[in-house]
């Protein structure tokens, strides 16, 4: 009979390897944790386990709040909020060096806080922000990289899919953590938008301003994006107020943009119907992993290897920061062979209590992971966010939108110090929510 | 016959994935229904966690087999993104194939538990209502992924035996380019192709 401790190491090393091979995700945690639990506890229990886990682990009020986000994100492409967004950021700040390119981080900013998803807002916009730049003769390293790097802002400012899925693997209040994502994002995208500027400074032909607009012009675009207004309002007020739980802010938050989406021309019944398919197809998607990779949980649990993990890396005679930096450096690795969700749910169970051991705050590592995931979805050999703006835009090489990141992602790395320096940039949100209401 | 079950099956996929969806879009009504009944009626809908505890399973679930399907399930691709041909086609046959049989073992234990539910007659906890019917609901989504993944197999397998034949009954092989197409087709359906018009 082997050790716990042991078969846990294994049932690690087999995970990696078959996730390696290629199996999906999900269905490789949930098989190792299977056959593992069977080892310790006998076959029946352990399968009669996992039969349990798979309804009893998606049944949760909580996890409600999943497609609900998702649904948003959806029916957002089909409301015209995305065009709106762009004039509004356009007419505000267009007169800027690099004026365009700004609007486009602003825009998507914009539209990051009515949808949590980094490639389809980077989709949209690269229809939308490129030609726009192009043909004012911007360069084109800077206009795609920052569409690319635009899309990623939609994880961190709220409402974030993958924030709620952190919040449920390391049971951490989710209202908290969307709120904790709010100023991060928007610090992301002041620090992108000072990129912009200071390369466009250095050299003016990278992109010119716009021509001068009128203040009843800048009011009347603000007024155009109403719409994207309301759902920031509702979502960023429900949550901080305590007056709506993650789930009724998503439900409100739908409806608000699926009413939006109805009463523009244009919108056809396939479309709705689409956008329902589409969020049924990424929710079973997400939640497979959930349910699975809780399976691999329970395994990991009997065996020990999580506390003796942290209780050894606890006890090295390291600063805290190295850990956390060694940590993050493999985060970053993995993030650019891995899809985010998939690497956030494969390590944090083992990660996580070593956080914990090493006392960083729960909330404040969500929004550093989520961080590293977005740099992630930027950076070779399978940036996601870098190819999507190459799909979108056959004509511009990928080499092209990868060199375009780069500055972006130099600076992604000095708001990461920043957040790692000042936690309070984080979590000064959240707990201002935990002293007016009672939170998610 | 392969070809006969996958269309087959997708149209069952298909109506799995659309009632889903539905579910989805009656949750966000009935947030809706309970916010404006709380908070400007206070009178909320008595038992709104029961009726989302009961409806996850199907919100989460019924989708997986369409997600399958479209090779939605996060993977990393990085070895079978390099390889081609027979070991291609071997390596997707075994990890396919050991899925099949994780999600065949947990379908049977969830007949297993809704069985049960309906025996012994779980209910929620607030306003009492059954659970067989959504753990049944959630047996019947884990027994279409099953079937989804054993087509998916046998799919392989004839790669196997032969490689040059027309991909038949797989999950849509996706390169990173193919992905990135598959999210744009997604974010942009409005004038593109519906990804689920995809082979």
């Amino acid at each position: 009979m082997l050790e716990p401790l042991t078969l846990g190491i294994l049932g690690a090393a087999a995970l990696l390897i078959l996730v390696f091979l290629g199996m999906r995700v999900a269905f490789a945690s949930g098989l190792v944790g299977l056959i593992g639990l069977a080892i310790l506890r006998g076959f029946d229990p352990a399968a009669g386990l996992a039969g349990l886990l798979a309804y009893a682990e998606v049944s949760r009020y909580t996890l409600s709040v999943v497609p609900m986000f998702i649904l948003i994100g959806y029916l957002a492409f089909h409301a015209g909020l995305t065009q709106g967004a762009f004039a509004a950021a356009r007419a505000w700040v267009g007169r800027l060096p690099g004026g365009l390119a700004l609007a486009t981080i602003f825009a998507t900013a914009g539209f990051g806080a009515v949808s949590g998803a980094s490639t389809a807002t980077a989709a949209v916009f690269a229809r939308i922000c490129i030609p726009e730049m192009l043909k004012s003769g911007y360069d084109p390293r800077l206009a795609t990289g920052t569409v690319a790097v635009g899309g990623t802002l939609a994880a961190l400012i709220p409402p974030s899919a993958i924030l709620v899925l952190y919040g449920i693997i390391v049971e951490q209040s989710i209202g908290a953590l969307l709120l904790a994502g709010f100023i991060p994002g928007i610090l992301s995208a002041i620090v992108y938008g000072t990129v912009i500027v200071g390369r466009v400074m250095v050299n003016p032909a990278l992109g010119r301003p716009e021509p001068p607009t009128t203040w009843p012009l800048k009011f009347k675009a603000l007024g155009q994006s109403g719409g994207l207004l309301a759902v920031i309002g509702i979502v960023i007020g429900g949550l901080y107020t305590g007056w709506m739980t993650p789930t009724e802010v998503g439900g409100v938050g739908a409806f608000i943009v699926f009413g939006m989406a109805v009463a523009r021309r244009g919108t056809t019944r396939a479309d709705i119907v689409e956008a329902l398919m589409d969020t049924a197809k990424l929710t079973a998607m997400v939640l497979t992993v959930v349910w699975c990779v809780m399976i691999f949980v329970r395994f990991l649990g009997f065996t020990g290897l999580p506390p003796a993990l942290a209780q050894w890396i606890g006890g090295l005679e390291v600063p805290r920061i190295v850990i956390l930096l060694a940590i993050l450096a493999v985060y970053l690795v993995l993030g650019m062979f891995i899809d985010g969700l998939g690497m956030m749910l494969l390590t944090l169970p083992v990660v996580f209590p070593v956080i914990v051991k090493l006392g960083y705050d729960p909330i404040w590592f969500g929004i550093i992971v989520v961080k590293m995931i977005e740099i992630g979805l930027v950076t070779p050999p399978v940036g996601l966010n870098c190819f999507v703006v190459n799909g979108v835009r056959p004509d511009i090489p990928l080499e092209t939108v990868f060199r375009g990141v780069i500055p972006f992602v130099i600076a992604d790395f000095f708001t990461l110090a920043l957040l790692i320096a000042v936690p309070e940039i984080a979590l000064w949100l959240p707990k201002q929510m935990a002293a007016t209401g009672d939170g998610g | 016959m392969l070809a006969w079950s996958d269309r087959a099956l997708s149209r069952v996929e298909n109506a799995a994935a659309g009632l889903a969806g539905t579910l989805i879009f009656a949750a966000m009504l009935l947030t809706i229904a309970e916010v404006i009944g709380r908070r400007l009626f206070n009178a909320p809908i008595p038992g709104v966690v029961d009726m989302f505890d009961i409806g996850m399973a199907g919100m989460a679930l019924l989708g997986a087999a369409y997600c399958q399907r479209l090779g939605g399930h996060v993977r990393m691709e990085l070895l079978t993104g390099a390889l081609k041909g027979r070991p291609l086609w071997v390596v997707e046959f075994l990890t396919c194939a050991l899925a099949c049989g994780f999600i065949g073992v947990v379908a049977l234990a969830a007949n297993g538990h809704a069985l049960r539910a309906v025996v012994v007659g779980d209910a929620t906890m607030d306003i009492l209502l059954p659970e067989w019917p959504s753990k049944a609901l959630a047996a019947a989504a884990l027994w279409v992924l099953f079937a989804r993944l054993a087509i998916n197999t046998v799919g392989y397998a004839r790669l196997i035996v032969d490689p040059g034949a027309t991909p038949l009954a797989i999950p849509a092989v996706e390169s990173v380019v193919d992905h990135a197409q598959a999210e744009i087709a997604d974010a942009l359906s409005h004038d593109h192709p519906s990804p689920s018009a995809r082979p």
